[in-house]
């Protein structure tokens, strides 16, 4: 395929832009958007078309995120805009993330109208997810900052596909992520996704560097990045770069969007990577999506006892102790954001 | 039917479908290979050939979707940060 012609060679208009946020930098004529579909060249310069205009505002349990290393058992409010810059073919939210804004149901909601809304609603922090907030930065961003100057805490749910200098000035208004590391081959990124793993794995060691609480989640798709040699490849490599105490949560695939052909994942797949994880060394290991079972409890490392206990998103029973973060049992200190 | 195949030999009722069947293949080829090949346009008032591709009219008509969207006030537009212009951009 050709290049799309400059607009300025058109119409004598605008001449490209080059989006810097992603690591996809999109180049733009006058009026296009970039892959992301929220962003746009207009006369030469960058706007965005989703600031304050979330299609998705809920009130969640942030084990839904899923966060279980912080503040648990508090409400969160989330929000989301249209548009990401990755296509992942399996996308449990693709209705909205591979809309364009126009075509959503959209709400009014100024960054003060979100932090009001939380402190009405008794949310200790504020979520960015859903779809990918990179490309609503500049909304979450001042939302941030507001949320903080309240005494709320920022969380994003990211797939970590943003560049160095937008996610460091970020990371200083971010207190915890839940980040999406789908595969661990660039093939699995390029083919599935649309992206490059490296930026990700950057992504993660900036912000475990700036000391953003680090929760990272791997949702296993049958036969496509299900592999346990590279399961134990990516374990190993969140033990070296981000310490044992990262919590990794294995997430099951339920067939959607672009990849409805394949099943949901076998629970005895997250049971075995789940093993390999800790068998690497890693001390918090969860499975996701697979209610009902006991791989969603927090067991401390140190007597090997529950001291979080959930049911679905639900705790119920919570063994550590909020100021010293030790368990109650041995006083193992659990790592975390407790309160 | 304008050829009763019937009536025919059989290798000239062989030849008849081989020759619809070929015809078929010619005009679905050609149909995708039209749909998808750039088309040429005469800039106005430049004399500048621009090649078109069925990508940059999808672009082209976006352009048209997002004036109509501004200006009816469903979105609006919100400087962004983190972008380069000029020829840092064609980088």
């Amino acid at each position: 395929m050709t290049q799309p012609i400059p607009a300025a060679a058109v119409s004598g208009a605008a001449p490209a832009i080059q989006c810097t946020l992603c690591p996809r930098g999109c180049t733009m004529a006058e009026y296009e958007r970039g892959r992301c579909k929220v962003r746009v060249n207009k006369g030469g310069q960058l706007y965005t078309l989703v600031y304050g205009k979330p299609c998705a505002v809920h009130i969640d349990p942030i084990e839904k995120k899923p966060f279980f290393h912080f503040l648990p058992a508090t409400a969160i409010l989330s929000i989301a805009t249209a548009g990401c810059c990755l296509e992942c073919k399996y996308c449990q939210n693709w209705e909205i993330s591979q809309a364009w804004p126009e075509e959503t149901i959209n709400q009014d909601l100024s960054p003060e109208a979100v932090v009001k809304g939380a402190v009405a609603s008794r949310c200790r922090s504020i979520a960015y997810t859903y779809t990918e907030p990179t490309i609503f930065y500049e909304y979450m961003y001042d939302t941030s900052v507001l949320a903080r100057r309240m005494g709320l805490r920022n969380v994003s749910v990211t797939c970590g596909y943003i560049n160095p200098e937008p996610l460091r000035e970020l990371c200083q208004v971010l207190d915890a992520a839940n980040v999406d590391l789908k595969g661990f081959t660039d093939e699995f990124y390029v083919v599935n996704c649309g992206g490059r793993l490296q930026p990700v794995m950057d992504c993660i060691l900036t912000m475990k560097k700036l000391g953003v609480h680090v929760e990272i989640t791997n949702l296993v798709v049958p036969t496509k990045n299900d592999n346990m040699d590279l399961i134990r490849q990516m374990c190993a490599w969140v033990v070296q770069n981000t310490g044992a105490d990262t919590p990794l949560h294995f997430s099951r695939f339920s067939p959607d969007y672009r990849l409805r052909q394949l099943p949901p994942t076998p629970i005895e797949t997250l049971v075995k990577a789940r093993d390999i994880a800790l068998a690497e060394g890693l001390r918090y290991v969860y499975v996701g999506n697979v209610p009902g079972e006991d791989y969603e409890n927090t067991i401390c490392p140190g007597c090997k006892k529950p001291v979080i206990r959930r049911m679905g998103y639900r705790v119920v029973d919570f063994e550590i102790d909020r100021e010293t973060s030790q368990c109650l049992y041995c006083h193992y200190k659990i790592a975390g954001v407790w309160k | 039917m304008f050829i009763d195949l019937k009536k025919q030999p059989k290798s000239e009722s062989l030849l008849v479908v081989f020759f619809v069947t070929a015809c078929l293949c010619l005009v679905f080829i050609s149909y995708y290979d039209l749909t998808e090949r750039p088309q040429e346009r005469v800039m106005p008032g430049t004399g500048a050939v621009a090649v078109m591709t069925d990508g940059q009219k999808e672009a082209r008509k976006r352009a048209e979707v997002i004036q109509k969207v501004l200006q009816e006030g469903k979105l609006e537009l919100t400087p962004a940060r983190y972008y380069r212009t000029g020829e840092e951009a064609q980088t």
